[in-house]
């Protein structure tokens, strides 16, 4: 779960956006949408701490608290690199790391020092992938198609068993039959995990989305 | 005729007239090279090649993880600021005269040989010395390796959970691996070739083979200075010729091997 | 693994640092003993030989002529290789200068003393060794990595250009002298400044082509000596000499001339130059 309140965040002198209120649950799709440039993906990359790794001049007030079955508290009293084994991240576009299919998959539990047996699989079972790709895990994954690469982007995230998962237009550059597929596979996994979903695409919020979220103009927007 | 044509020709004039002159240069040396290697044999300058080899061997094997670590630093954890400090030192370190290097070496060796009677002009202050030297190379090349690696891969490894070092180790530093080799692949020319830096820190005239760090040494470009202003008689002349070939190519290969680093970045 | 991170880099900024700091306290006593003036010209009675004028001097000569000839050189071999471009040969020819330009100084000296000077022996008579077999070897020295730069910089230039200058009844030698020369200005500059460190920062070519004479040189024709030649030829001398101790002020008047250039560059904009 998380909640947020009173959330506002901009860049510089800036407000994107002021004075935030949201709960987001598990179970749920929670859809973002608001016009471009509004700060979207900023949001989502606020919530797993992300911004810090690309811009200095960000700043957030209010809170931003999380609560899943390892951690609770605001984000900023977490450490990020924990925070975000629990809060996995999907990217507009796919952005296989240069390694094999295998590496990037456990690419996280590598990092975090706790290999298992067998959760590579499990996480492309999971991500609709192992089929695909079980005679190619050697291969440099640059060599997939996009939506294959996107749906490893998900297996990546799953080997975490993160309870929380962030989807910044996930589909955007993918042809129609790899959307439907991330699609479903978001609702699969909405089952059990609580997601955020930044979307353009209206049809695309009406056919997955629980709820959606509007973020609108701030209307004096210096600080 | 107009200026624009004599300029043309000028120019056709001077290209052919300057790449036949270096052509013989070349040609000239690599003759006589070859008939010295052939009629002498490399007995006369073993103890030369070999210490040119040491040489390089250590100074670079110093140079490596002092300029990586060093790159590492203000990739990762300096300021704006110090950045900029360390950026303007590695620069000025670059561009200092090599004789300057050499001259710190020997001030460094006067300075520490009154408490450490046995510090010599040796192998080992030559190899610290062209360590200095080389040291920029490494450090530049290694920085233009991280500048290179594509940020989406590392905003990929942090929200997978990587710590910066878990993106230096396993992103960063694995996409920098070829610009660091280039840079590497300088240090080693620039280490053969030099001469001015180790004749002021140890190397000598006729040594025999490196016996130890703290002992004189031989090495090729120093052998070619000397020989040829004491040479008496053709034999010796034409060793000069050897050495001379022998650092040529050496250069030449390491050069080519680092090259395709300066490409972009005139203007 | 982040304070050994630190701690080597602390190390390797303080060179620089550490290099400035022995040269100005082996340089104090002489400075302060003679005084900065007889530091300059050297010591009273007419002796010479520990004043670094006339090295100054012979630095100052070597490294404007070769840059000059060298200037001469690399910019008609560009233009020359630019009016050339195109045809299969260029890029081996381009190669050829990579080679030249690895080839290591001290190879160029020898092969001035072996294939110059008998030839300056013949014209002008002594030794042959003087600033102008010097400055001549010098030019071939740096005007590979000058062509090199220059060509570099050429071959960014967009290729409409030269097409708009023949539709405009122009040739190949107007591209370049109205269009490409004063597009490519800076790096021009840059270059010549680049190859003008490069020849003041030179030890053996001047050493073993130049001569060492310890007076001050007033023609091309005289032997001299430069600063980088008078460390390399006092620093055997006696401890507390005045000769000695001068080779260290050599050391710092070269080490700021080279701050200064590289603070001037900087402020100039261009990026490193590799």
């Amino acid at each position: 779960m998380i909640k947020v309140s009173n959330l506002s965040y901009g860049y510089g002198r800036k407000y994107l956006v002021r004075d935030l209120n949201a709960t987001f649950r598990r179970g749920e799709i929670t859809a973002i949408t608001g016009r471009s440039g509004i700060g979207k993906s900023t949001f989502l990359k606020s919530i797993n701490r992300l911004h810090e790794v690309e811009r200095s001049d960000f700043f957030r007030e209010g809170r931003i608290e999380i609560e899943t079955s390892t951690l609770s508290g605001d984000v900023s009293s977490i450490e990020p690199h924990i925070l975000r084994r629990s809060v996995g991240y999907i990217f507009q576009s796919p952005i296989p790391l240069p390694m094999s299919v295998e590496k990037n998959v456990s690419f996280a539990m590598d990092v975090a020092g706790c290999t298992r047996e067998g959760a590579v699989r499990d996480a492309l079972q999971s991500a609709h992938l192992w089929a695909e790709v079980k005679d190619r895990l050697d291969e440099d994954a640059s060599r997939l198609s996009l939506g294959q690469q996107q749906r490893l982007a998900i297996a990546r995230v799953l080997v975490m068993e993160s309870e929380i998962i962030l989807f910044d237009e996930p589909t955007s550059s993918l042809d129609p039959n790899s959307t439907r597929m991330i699609e479903e596979l978001m609702v699969e996994l909405s089952k059990e995990k609580t997601i955020l979903l930044v979307s353009h695409d209206m049809e695309q919020i009406g056919r997955v989305a629980d709820d959606v979220i509007a973020l609108e103009e701030v209307s004096s927007n210096i600080r | 005729m107009s200026g624009d044509r004599l300029l043309l020709h000028i120019s056709r004039v001077v290209v052919v007239a300057i790449t036949a002159i270096y052509l013989s240069i070349l040609f000239h040396i690599i003759i006589k090279g070859i008939d010295a290697i052939v009629s002498l044999g490399v007995s006369d300058i073993t103890p030369a090649i070999w210490g040119s080899l040491t040489l390089v061997l250590l100074s670079v094997t110093m140079a490596i993880p002092l300029g990586v670590s060093s790159a590492i630093y203000m990739e990762l954890y300096g300021s704006p600021k110090i950045v900029e400090i360390f950026d303007i030192s590695f620069e000025i370190l670059a561009s200092i005269p090599s004789i300057v290097i050499g001259l710190f070496g020997f001030a460094t060796l006067i300075a520490l040989h009154r408490y450490i009677p046995s510090f010599r002009a040796s192998l080992l202050l030559a190899s610290i010395s062209l360590c200095i030297l080389v040291l920029p190379y490494i450090v530049k090349a290694t920085r233009l390796g991280f500048s290179e690696t594509p940020s989406d891969h590392k905003a990929v490894a942090y929200s997978l959970g990587a710590t910066k070092e878990d993106v230096l180790f396993r992103i960063m530093l694995p996409s920098a691996r070829g610009q660091i080799k280039k840079g590497i692949f300088l240090a080693i020319a620039r280490s053969a070739e030099d001469t001015a830096v180790i004749m002021l820190t140890g190397a000598v005239a006729s040594y025999g083979f490196v016996d130890g760090l703290l002992s004189p040494f031989e090495a090729l470009p120093f052998y070619i200075y000397y020989t040829s202003a004491v040479y008496s008689d053709p034999g010796e002349l034409l060793s000069i010729y050897e050495a001379a070939l022998i650092l040529i190519c050496l250069s030449a290969i390491f050069i080519r091997l680092s090259s395709g680093i300066s490409r972009g970045g005139a203007k | 693994m982040r304070s050994f991170l630190t701690l080597s880099a602390i190390v390797t900024a303080s060179i620089v640092v550490g290099i400035a700091l022995f040269l100005l306290y082996f340089s104090l006593p002489l400075l302060e003993g003679s005084g900065l003036e007889k530091t300059i010209v050297g010591g009273g009675d007419g002796d010479l030989s520990y004043g670094v004028l006339p090295a100054l001097v012979g630095t100052l000569w070597i490294s404007l002529l070769s840059t000059l000839f060298a200037l001469f050189i690399s910019l008609f071999t560009s233009m020359g290789l630019e009016s050339l471009s195109g045809k299969r040969y260029t890029r081996f020819v381009e190669s050829f200068y990579e080679i030249l330009s690895s080839i290591p100084t001290v190879v160029y000296a020898f092969l001035g003393i072996v294939l110059l000077l008998p030839h300056m022996r013949a014209l002008f008579g002594g030794s042959g060794m003087s600033i102008l077999s010097a400055s001549i070897v010098l030019s071939l020295v740096i005007s590979p990595t000058m062509i090199l730069y220059f060509r570099e910089s050429f071959s960014t230039v967009p290729r409409e250009y030269r097409v708009v200058v023949y539709s405009l009844g122009g040739d190949e030698g107007s591209y370049i002298r109205r269009v490409l020369l004063p597009f490519r200005a800076k790096s021009l500059k840059v270059g010549t400044i680049m190859g003008f460190a490069r020849a003041s920062g030179d030890t053996m070519v001047s050493l073993m082509l130049a001569g060492n004479s310890l007076e001050i040189p007033i023609s091309p024709l005289d032997g001299a000596r430069t600063l980088t030649t008078h460390i390399a030829l006092l620093f055997a001398e006696d401890f507390d000499s005045a000769e000695f101790r001068s080779i260290f002020v050599a050391g710092l008047i070269l080490m700021s001339v080279t701050i200064s250039i590289i603070v001037s560059i900087r402020k100039m904009g261009a990026k490193d130059v590799g």
